[in-house]
């Protein structure tokens, strides 16, 4: 087990991020770049990308407009290609030059003296964009073994124009503090192409990566249809919402279905809301970007824990079903109708074993900071429950304007729940909850829980910031939702510990600051005592 | 790292007869005198048939372990015979003992110990002698101690006596040893020399237990912890912390309740005492279904616990933890503030020599944070205790409780611990949590995890066995 951590990446450079389709669009990268998940299917308009290997294609020039082709090479995914080293300031990720050869790239054989580079973002001639930068403004996921909390991520390419003739190019560090060299073994890196409100300028198509549309990040309803199947869940089959299916490194091989989900499958009070959101949900067999529906008959054996997907239920008949969709990226208002794009921070903590990814998501203002997590909990449970999807749970964010918190909610209130799967298995998906340590009195509201306490600081015992874990606890909630109307006791009550919530882990917030590293530099305070795994390096 | 199995023995619902008529101060005495038998012998006993188990009691020499009235603890008149050739057979109620005569006529009605050395057998315990055949053979009341047969796995039943041999036993009188003279501030010190089976490298924590002036000469009760085992036959030496004397109200500040006293001077009633132990734990619960007599409250059950709980700690930061709590007639529940009822501990901190209220939090069956918590009344959203499977998982057979761990935080009633602050300092093995809206009596587990809902969502070490005749755990 490796925990690979994405530091700060931001997105939205021109202020323009659309929330879930960004995230969307990051979280695919780290997840196949880092983490080794494999693409399995995806269906939709705008799906971002699953393609594997970046080819470079070198050129020999013949005058006018034209560029002939003459060799190739490939940036794998699963191959290591470069080191991380630095000049002055300055982080670059160097390629072995068997695997590219950035120079050549740069400069076709038979290029006129004195004409630049090319490709790149400054136009010449009829080549369009020139300059010598072909992975100007592209994200570099690098998979580093040795240092996975500082080099693992996702960075931005920021320059290459300077560092050519040393086969590099430099890359985002997000960090004051020196970079963190290794220059004897290999990294494993990949590159992508940017969701578009993370361009940083128009990219040539030479890289053979393809965008194919725009996200209408200006406010407005996605253009996109839903399935239309108004007797049951709206996103999947025909529906042109964005999906994929996603295989996980896990010996279970289970997948991960990362979707844009519609605004009529995430509604409220039995009315659809604005704009969609992202899920990231765990299961077997899904195919073309979808997982199957279920149905509540004993031989049933449709296993993944979308609760939508697997009841097919529409909102307009089964509201009561409002907050089954753990969720990442309520941009809104909450009056769940305006969206303004934005700028912000995506961080992504990930296991290259077992798959399982937490993400969290901040903006200038913290307000509407949020956590999404998936996949297999640690520590898990002895013996194991005796179907694999039985291990597997996702958790994130019901609610807008949460912030990241250690608080069990439903659609309604609080807001942070999620779903696990029935130890009956025609039963399917049920409750998962993260379960912490709570005072054994009466009626505590969050704000009273020791995480708070006025006198909090280093303990003496250790003499530092203390953390305790928090577990996954499956089957303790009948709904999700609970409002006004709402039908109760939708889900069978079945508790069980799955195990330990991921990476994450319980502390003081009286005393620390959000967005700040304990005095350790080990942890990672995101707010309201919720701390995650760093790596020594201060990114704000 | 897992929880040490707690090895409980069991002392069920020992009645304490009214007829005698002896007094609150008197009371005290009994009580203290079981616990001196059941932790000496039933749980630690070796093969000595006088004194209490090697290592059971802080002692430095002889009986320097206690203050108590002469002839309390092995007197003629207390002491009426012991032996170690005892046996039992499966099922029936007859104690034989195998080569000698010690039982005269006279025993009926006094209680026998029994023990083997090193035995984690349920049998150790303390029996009421219900009738003489001869001189080598009575009958005992099984259900006092005993282990439970179940007909249908584990769900319980009446306990029974199991097939044994070489069994040590005593007659205790002890009403014989409460009509002694008692003194205010008559004490015994115990000791758990298997501390170290708990957290590695501990020392053998000690615990004083004394009766001390309340309503009468002694019907208050107080525990002084001991980390580092500093009896020297006199006092605690090197570390001074203060001793925990009964609590009167388990709601906190402004709850409340009566003095604290475990006895009281009044009223006429049957008296029961309940003591559950293992080799680093010990718990002891009194209480009357009616009146008051004897000084058996009838308004709450009175009890105390002791524990050596799981360090989660370095050694060298957090090296003997030992905590107690201690409630004179109050019942049982968690409290409405937080470090209050049943959902504290008091713990010596070695960073400031004082002994602390220590609250303790259980991890949340719904999550996180709800707006209430479920363990006191159960008023949480999404979760509905109507639905009696809520903490049974019928797939698996399994309930599930809330194991606890001490914090340090701000607390209504205690003085600012600035400076102080832990978020776990360690996990209480004796008690769990569930909650307070399931029924008394509720037993729940399997294997060595086997717990009883003694009532307010406490749940107390148990085995299943179910008790006939006598309330259990009466007053709460």
């Amino acid at each position: 087990m490796t925990v690979h951590v994405c530091r700060d990446l931001v997105l939205g450079n021109n202020g323009a991020a659309t929330g879930s389709y960004d995230t969307m669009w990051a979280l695919m990268v780290f997840m196949q770049g880092v983490l080794g998940y494999t693409p399995e299917s995806q269906r939709g308009n705008l799906v971002p990308p699953t393609n594997g290997d970046t080819t470079i294609t070198y050129f020999t020039y013949s005058g006018g407009s034209t560029l002939t082709p003459y060799s190739s090479s490939i940036i794998s995914l699963h191959s290591a290609s470069c080191y991380i080293t630095s000049s002055g300031p300055h982080t670059l990720v160097q390629f072995s030059t068997d695997t590219v050869n950035l120079l050549s790239a740069a400069y076709p054989v038979n290029w006129p003296s004195g004409s630049g580079a090319w490709p790149g973002p400054e136009s010449f001639g009829s080549f369009g964009p020139g300059g010598g930068d072909p992975f100007y403004g592209s994200w570099i996921a690098i998979k580093s073994l040795n240092n996975p909390r500082v080099n693992s991520g996702i960075f931005q390419i920021i320059n290459s124009t300077l560092w050519l003739s040393g086969n590099a190019v430099e890359i985002d560090y997000r960090t004051t503090s020196p970079t963190v060299q290794e220059t004897t073994s290999q990294l494993t890196a990949s590159i992508w192409l940017p969701p578009p409100g993370s361009d940083i300028a128009s990219l040539p198509a030479s890289r053979g990566i393809f965008r194919t549309g725009d996200w209408p990040f200006d406010g407005a309803t996605p253009a996109w249809a839903s399935n239309g199947n108004t007797g049951g869940y709206q996103g999947n089959g025909n529906s042109t919402y964005p999906r994929a299916v996603l295989t996980s490194p896990h010996s279970t091989a289970y997948q991960v279905r990362v979707a844009i989900e519609t605004p009529n499958d995430v509604g409220f009070n039995g009315a659809a809301q604005a704009l969609p959101v992202l899920t990231a949900i765990p299961g077997f067999s899904g195919s073309s970007g979808d997982f199957q529906s279920g149905s509540y008959a004993a031989d049933e054996a449709v296993y993944h824990i979308h609760i939508p997907q697997w009841i097919n239920y529409s909102l307009a008949n089964a509201f009561g079903y409002a907050g089954s969709l753990p969720a990442l990226d309520y941009f809104r208002n909450t009056n769940d109708t305006v969206h303004s794009p934005i700028r912000y921070r995506f961080y992504a903590w990930g296991d290259d074993t077992t798959g399982t990814c937490l993400v969290l998501i901040r903006n200038a203002n913290g307000a509407q900071d949020a956590y999404y997590v998936f996949g297999v909990p640690e520590d898990e449970t002895q013996p194991l429950p005796p179907l694999p999807v039985q291990r597997l749970f996702c958790h994130g964010c019901q609610l807008a304007g949460l912030s990241i918190d250690w608080i069990a909610g439903t659609r309604n209130s609080d807001g942070y729940g999620g779903s696990a799967y029935s130890l009956t298995r025609w039963q399917g998906p049920i409750s998962a909850l993260a379960c912490s340590y709570v005072y054994a009195a009466g009626a505590q509201s969050n704000g009273n829980g020791i995480r708070f306490d006025g006198t909090a600081g280093d303990t003496p015992f250790l003499e530092g910031s203390e953390l305790i874990p928090v577990d996954i606890i499956a089957g303790t909630a009948d709904t999700l939702a609970q409002w006004g109307g709402a039908p109760a006791n939708l889900f069978p009550i079945e508790p069980r510990r799955m195990g330990r919530f991921p990476f994450a882990r319980q502390g003081r917030s009286t005393g620390m600051s959000s967005w700040t590293t304990d005095s350790s530099m080990m942890w990672f305070h995101a707010s309201n005592g919720f701390y995650v795994p760093w790596g020594g390096i201060v990114a704000l | 790292m897992p929880a040490p199995v707690l090895n409980a023995k069991f002392l069920r619902s020992f009645h304490v007869n009214p007829t005698p008529g002896i007094g609150a101060t008197a009371c005290m005495g009994w009580v203290m005198r079981l616990m001196f038998e059941f932790w000496g012998f039933c749980v630690n006993g070796s093969n000595d048939l006088v004194n209490p188990g090697s290592g059971s009691m802080a002692t430095t020499a002889g009986t320097d372990f206690m203050s108590m009235p002469i002839g309390w603890a092995s007197g003629s008149t207390v002491l009426l015979a012991t032996g170690s050739d005892g046996q039992t057979t499966q099922g029936l109620p007859y104690f034989q003992a195998g080569s000698s005569t010690p039982f005269s006529s006279g025993v009926v009605g006094k209680w026998l110990t029994t023990w083997q050395s090193g035995s984690t057998s349920t049998d150790d315990s303390i029996y009421l002698i219900t009738s003489w055949l001869n001189s080598s053979s009575i009958v005992l009341d099984p259900t006092y101690g005993g282990t439970p047969v179940s007909p249908i796995g584990t769900s319980g039943s009446l306990p029974q006596l199991t097939t044994r041999t070489n069994i040590n036993y005593r007659v205790i009188d002890y009403q014989a040893a409460a009509n002694l003279g008692y003194a205010n501030g008559d004490y015994f010190v115990m000791q758990f020399s298997n501390a170290s089976n708990v957290n590695p490298g501990q020392a053998s924590s000690q615990a004083r237990l004394r009766g001390t002036a309340g309503q009468s000469t002694l019907t208050n009760f107080g525990i002084t912890l001991s980390p580092s085992g500093s009896w020297n036959g006199t006092s605690f030496t090197g570390e001074v912390y203060t001793e925990v004397l009964s609590e009167g109200n388990i709601a906190g500040p402004g709850g409340g309740g009566h003095t604290g006293d475990w006895f009281f001077d009044f009223g006429s009633s049957n008296g029961y005492v309940t003591v559950i132990a293992g080799p680093n734990f010990f718990i002891c619960q009194i209480g009357s279904a009616e009146g008051g007599f004897q000084g058996f409250s009838e308004g709450g059950g009175s009890c105390c616990t002791i524990e050596i709980p799981q360090r989660l700690y370095p050694q060298a930061s957090d090296p003997n933890p030992i905590c107690c709590m201690n409630f004179g007639s109050t019942g049982v529940g968690v409290g409405s503030q937080v470090g209050y009822g049943f959902a504290h501990r008091f713990f010596p901190s070695p960073y400031d020599s004082l002994t602390r209220r220590w609250p303790i939090m259980a991890r949340c069956p719904t999550g996180s944070y709800w707006h209430s918590t479920p363990w006191q009344s159960f008023g949480i959203q999404g979760g509905n205790i109507g639905r009696w499977e809520f903490f049974y998982n019928q797939p698996q057979n399994k309930f599930i409780a809330g194991d606890g761990i001490l914090c340090m935080a701000t607390l209504n009633g205690q003085a600012s611990s600035a400076g102080q602050f832990s978020l776990a300092r360690a996990r209480v093995l004796s008690t769990r949590f569930t909650s307070g809206a399931y029924q008394y009596y509720l037993r729940v587990g399997d294997d060595h995890d086997k717990w009883i809902h003694v009532g307010g969502g406490v749940l107390w070490p148990w085995d299943h066995a179910v008790i006939s005749g006598r309330p259990l755990f009466a007053g709460f």
